[in-house]
Parts: structure tokens; sequence; C-alpha cells
């Protein structure tokens, strides 16, 4: 027994598909074999001989069969018996098997053999062609299954083959997810923490804006204490010698009043910016707001020797505004004008109505302005950067305040300038007031005639400022009052109780017992036999401020620097007081 | 592979649908996991069948085959001892004892010679389960003994416990 029996032949086998196929020819009588040979041999397919089922076995251990063509009679194992045992195999059970049989079958055999899994019956003397036909149609079934396996298998290895790929596919994909992911993360995170950095910034930067307008509040008002004792001191120089024309003191004056003005722009820019300014709207001309601008930059246009042009409507212009910030909008923009212009130039001032607008426009042949300046050029602390420009003063408010102010009427402003060396041209355009009620504001020039109030009131001066107090007191001397002066709050009551004096000019800022509680303890103690006029001084003058000195007791608000006329007309009104009691 | 019985029906079900077996009842999921437990211990594993009838063989085979086995075959005992030692994937022999010549004893006597092959489970098939077979067989070097006919869930049961690892 030399042939192995082993399964490791059928295993799968690139096998062609029009390959032959294998068929088993069983039966015992070799001149049988011989005739289903004869008969098969035609087709081409690959014919195996058994000459018992024993054999039969062996082979189809050894090999795959597409058809069995199987004898039922055979000494020892008949067909029957060995067709039972091929179908129970796994591998077999589908095989089709044809039986030969020379003696006719009877029907219950025929059952018996489709029951073992016969597909068909072949009798002798078997017909050719009937057997030829049976065979090809069986070999090529089996090629057809055998096509299908091999396609099945290729295709279940492609789709094995596709399956990895995709995974592959998915996995790289995966992890380029993943690190996009990651990458997004990072930068996330990066961006929050940008975030997070720049609303700290920015929060900073409102702060530092914060004490930026906190501190020009507080520089301006400090830098007005140290002037009033200085306008107090011309004041007397003027007081005392009237008649005496010296050069000297109308430039100190100039001067001073510059730098009042200054330190009032810059005041109304800290209020402006904190939105605490409050404009006081009433009814005047744009004529009467031109003449009191004119007022105010005259010094500096008359200094630079320019010529003044102005062209007005020859009708008064009615405005609802604020006259005196009004003026100072032009008032700045003919200082401007002035101050960039070299000596001897012509300033233009040009106004006409245009519809429900009045447009005034300011044109000076001065230094002009860049292109890259004109944008900026009302921004807060702006000025033509240039060595020349620095040369001609000025802390670069003057136009923040222009635009602001003339914002707060409801009007707007704009440069032109053909460009550095041509001049400039400011356009203001403000509504007009339809309304008719129209009076023009006359000034009022109150006579200050030295002794005036000769020897017939008392005045006491507290201020812990030695030089604002004597000077203010000086001041009140000369206009002929009695005059007694404290420097500072201590001592206060007992001097009212001794020098009755008709009226208390009290600096609110002082050490110790300050303004305030001050006015109240004279108030509410009535140490006084009659009560004397309480004038508080101060380098506040909101009207918050005044409301405060109001409730603590005060008749008077001055602010720092007091002006002549206002000492002078609460000296006045003393008077009138004093006579009320008189009688 | 095709399918023979309900429980392989299941599993194969449940293996296409991809469904995990914890999902399932848990009688169906003990069925299952039983099938996959004896199956996983035959399957692929070569079994070498040693018999003079082809009859034998081809009925032995069907069965193994059917269970995922790789059947190797000997029609006599020298036959096997060579398979034995050639073969070293053969991890079980099922040997028929009354063969004609060199019979199941003297074949089994002949394999445990080899050293490497003195751990290989051989399993004894004979005719008569007749007295003093067992001891003889065990004397012989099989390792275990199945009386014919073979009953088919027997012989699995003892493959099992053989090739269980």
């Amino acid at each position: 027994m030399a042939a192995s029996l082993t399964s490791d032949a059928p295993r799968p086998v690139p096998v062609p598909a029009q390959a032959p196929v294998n068929i088993l020819l069983v039966d015992d009588q070799p001149g049988r074999l011989l005739t289903y040979r004869a008969i098969l041999e035609p087709l081409g397919e690959r014919l195996v001989e058994a000459a018992s089922g024993e054999q039969a076995l062996k082979l189809l251990m050894e090999d795959e069969f597409a058809v069995i063509l199987l004898d039922v009679n055979m000494p020892g194992m008949d067909g029957f018996e060995t067709a039972s045992l091929i179908h129970q195999h796994p591998r077999f059970e589908k095989t089709p098997i044809i039986f030969v049989t020379a003696v006719n079958v009877g029907d219950m055999d025929r059952l018996r053999g489709y029951k073992l899994g016969a597909v068909d019956y072949v009798s002798v003397p078997v017909i050719p062609e009937i057997l030829r036909t049976k065979v090809t149609v069986l070999a090529e079934l089996y090629r057809k299954r055998r096509e299908l396996q091999l396609a099945n298998e290729r295709l279940a290895t492609a789709n094995l083959a596709l399956q990895m790929e995709k995974a592959q596919q998915l996995q790289a994909l995966n992890a380029s997810l993943r690190e996009a992911n990651d990458a997004l993360a990072a930068r996330n995170a990066e961006l929050q923490r940008e975030i997070a950095e720049r609303a700290n910034a920015e929060d900073r930067l409102r702060v530092a804006d914060r004490r930026k307008d906190e501190f020009l509040a507080t520089l301006a008002h400090e830098l007005r204490n140290p002037l009033a004792p200085l306008l107090n001191a011309l004041n007397i120089r003027r007081l005392s010698a009237p008649d005496v024309e010296d050069p000297l003191q109308g430039m100190m004056e100039r001067q001073l009043a510059l730098l009042v003005r200054l330190i009032d722009d810059l005041l109304d820019v800290a209020r402006i910016t904190r939105g605490k300014l409050i404009l006081r709207k009433d009814m005047t001309t744009l004529q009467d707001v031109l003449h009191s601008a004119m007022e105010t930059a005259g010094p500096l246009i008359e200094s630079g020797k320019h010529r003044l042009h102005m062209q007005l409507p020859p009708q008064p212009v009615a405005m609802h505004a604020d006259h005196a910030r009004l003026s100072q909008v032009f008032a700045n923009l003919l200082n401007n004008a002035a101050k960039y212009s070299d000596a001897g130039s012509c300033i233009e001032v040009v106004g006409r109505i245009e519809g429900a607008f009045v447009s005034v426009g300011v044109r000076d042949t001065g230094i002009g302005l860049a292109k890259e300046h004109l944008e900026h050029i009302f921004d807060l602390f702006s000025q033509a950067d240039t060595a020349i420009e620095r040369a001609r003063g000025g802390l670069g408010i003057g136009l923040t305040l222009v635009r602001h102010l003339v914002e707060m009427h409801d009007g707007r402003v704009s440069v032109h300038s053909d460009g550095p060396g041509l001049g400039s041209e400011f356009r203001i355009d403000l509504p007009v007031h339809s309304g008719l009620e129209i009076h023009s504001r006359v000034d009022v020039q109150a006579a200050y005639i030295a002794g005036a109030f000769e020897g017939k009131r008392r005045a006491l001066v507290v201020d812990d400022n030695r030089d604002a107090a004597d000077t203010l007191a000086m001041m009140l001397d000369l206009m002929g009052l009695q005059t007694r002066r404290l420097y500072g709050s201590s001592g206060v009551e007992d001097e009212v109780s001794a020098f009755a004096p008709d009226v208390i000019f009290l600096d609110v800022g002082m050490p110790g017992m300050n303004g305030y509680d001050l006015a109240r303890a004279l108030r509410s103690g009535g140490t006084a036999r009659r009560s004397p006029l309480l004038v508080a001084v101060t380098g506040w003058g909101q009207p918050e401020d005044r409301r405060r000195t109001s409730d603590a007791g005060f008749d008077h608000h001055l602010v720092k620097p007091p002006e002549l006329d206002a000492i002078h007309a609460i000296c006045a009104s003393l008077t009138d007081h004093g006579e009320d009691l008189a009688r | 592979k095709g399918v023979e019985s309900p429980e392989r029906l299941l599993d194969e079900t449940a293996l296409f649908l991809h469904r995990v077996n914890a999902d399932q009842p848990p009688a169906k999921s003990q069925m299952v996991q039983l099938l996959h437990e004896s199956y996983e211990a035959l399957r692929d594993k070569r079994v070498l069948v040693v018999d003079d009838d082809v009859r034998n063989i081809f009925a032995l085979s069907s069965v193994l085959e059917r269970h995922g086995m790789d059947v190797v075959t000997a029609g006599n005992g020298q036959e096997a001892v060579d398979k034995v030692s050639n073969d070293r994937d053969i991890a079980l022999v099922l040997m028929d004892i009354m063969m004609p010549g060199m019979d199941g004893y003297d074949t089994m006597r002949a394999i445990r010679e080899d050293p490497d092959s003195r751990a290989l489970p051989i399993v004894a098939l004979t005719a008569k389960a007749m007295k003093g077979d067992r001891e003889k067989c065990l004397e012989a070097g099989a390792s275990d003994y199945l009386a014919k006919p073979v009953v088919t869930d027997q012989l699995l049961g003892v493959l099992r416990q053989w090739l269980h690892r």
C-alpha cells in the first residue's frame, strides 16, 4: 500500500478554471471500465479508475472528483454502501454520483439510491450519448462551482487586503486627526492665553487711562493754587497805582492769563474725558460768541501783528448754546491761527448760513498740516511733531476741546490743509436756533475804585497758603475794608468773636479742620451776634463742588484764582447787606 | 465550512453578525462557549489514523474532518511508524489493533522506541472489548483505549481530553 491517504491534497490549489476535472469510474469489471473510458474520453477530462469501493474511497482521500460513476453491483462493498460512506464525508457530501446498474432497477432501489445522494442512474448497456451528456453537465457544474469558489477565495483575499488597507488608512487618518486635534487644542490654549493676556492688558490700560484723567484733574487743580496769590498780587499792583503805565504789569497780566487759560483747558479736557463737563446752554448769537472769542484771542493776534478779516451774516445768527464754551472753541482756533502763522499774516473768519446750520471757517496762511497729521489733529496731546512747531508751545489739547465742545453742541468740526507751509482751514458747523428770543450780551465792566468801601466793613481771610491769604487781604485792604488774616483753621472761632467780621473768605482745603467743617461750626455755633457772609475759596469749581460748599453753609463760592470782579461784587453786596442790617 | 448543527448555525451566525457572545441569553451563550472550547481543542490538530480497512479510515476521517481536524492516514504499522517519525506535527494517533502483519501492539511499541514520541498520545481501537485488552494496550504504549464500533461522542471526548491544553 504505497499510496498514502492524506487530506492535504484538496487544499485550495490554484486550478485554472478551464483545466480538466477528475472523473472517478468505479466498476469491478475491467471491460465496463474500458467502455466508460471509450465513451467519456472525448470530453477531455481526467478519467480515474477504481476496481472496488475500497479503492474508490482510497482515491477519494487523495483527490477531488467532479463526478463519480459507480457500479451498483460489486462484490464485497457494493455501490450503495460505497455511496453512503462517500456522502458521509464532509468533503464529498455534495459530490454527484451516477449509479450504473446492469439489471432493471426497481423503484425501491431507485429511491434508496436517491436517498444516498445519487443524482442519476444509467443502465447497462450504456447509451454513450446519454452518459456523455450527463457527465458533461455534471462536470460543467463542478467547473462552475470551482470557478465560483476560486472567485470567492480571490474575493475574500481581496476583501481582506482591502480591509487591511482600509484599516491602515483609517489608522493613519485617525493618527493624523489626533495630531491635528492635539495641534488644535494647543493652538486653542494658546489663543485662550492670548485672549486672557489681552484682556489683562486692556484692564491695565483702562486703569492707566483713568489714572491719567485723574492725574490731569489733580494737576490742573494743584496748579491753580499758586496762581491765586500771583493774580492777587498783580491786582493789588494795579489797584494801588491805577494811573502808572507799567509795561511789566501788562506782560505779567497777559502771561498769567495765558497760564490760567492753559490750566483751564487742561481741567476741561480732564472733565470731558471723564464725562463731567456740563454745558450751560442759553440763547446767544454767533456774533456775540465770536466777539467774546476775539476778546480772548485778541492779545495773541495783536502781538503777532496779524490782520483779522471777519465776514459774518449781517443778521444776528441765533443759537442755543453755552456762550462761554463756544467762545472758547473759536478763541482756541483763533489762537492756533495766530500761533502757527508768521508775524503779519492774514487770518480770515467767514461765517455762512447753510440750511439749519451755520458754517464758520477759520483760515490762516500758517505752517499748515501734513496729510498724516490731519486725521489725528483732534486727538488728545496731538501736535504736529517738528521742532519748529514744538517751539510754538501748547499742550496739544486745544483742538481736542474744540471737537468735544462742538460735538456737545451737536455740531461738526473739520480741517483742511493743502500741506505743510500752505496754511490750514478749520470749519465748524453748528445748528442755528430758529427761535426769536435774542438778547445781546452786554458786558458790564464794573469800575473798581480803590477805597470804595472805606473802613465800613470788616473782612477775615483764612488760608493756610500764606501768600494767598496775604495777597487777598491786601486786595481787600486796598478796596477799603478792614481785614485780618489767619494762616490756618485754628483760632478762627475766637477771631470771629473778637473781630466780628462782616465777611469771611475761607480756604476750603486746609489741614486740620477744613473749610466745610469750619463753615458748619460757624453757622451752628451762634458765636457771632450777626452772621457773617461766608465765602468759599477753592480750586474746585464744578456744580457738585458748589453744592457742597452751599450745603456746608457758604454764601459764595470763588474759584482760585479769584477774579477781581467777583471779589468786588461780593464786597458790594456786603454793603447792601450791611445797610439792610442797619435799618 | 458547511453548517451541520443548530449549535454551529448559531455560532456561525453570531460570528457573522460580529455579535459579542456576552450579549446573548445565558443558556445560548454557554452553549456557544462550550462548542467553541471543544471545537478549539480539536481544530487544525493533525491526527494520524492507522487502519488496514479503508472504510474505517474513511469513516473516521469523515468525523474528524467535520470537527476541523487535519487527518493523515496509514494503511499498516510500518507506514504509521514512518509517518510519526517524519511528521512532528502529528498531535495524536488513532491506532487500530487488529491489523495483518505488524499489528497495533507492535506498531505502538515501535513508536515508543523513539524518545521523541514517548509523550505522543496514542488511542488504541480494538474490535473486541475483551477483558485484558485494555491492560495489553496500555502495556504496549497506548495512552487510551476505545472499543469498536467507535461511538462518535466517545471518540471526540477522548480526543479533547488528550488534545486539550
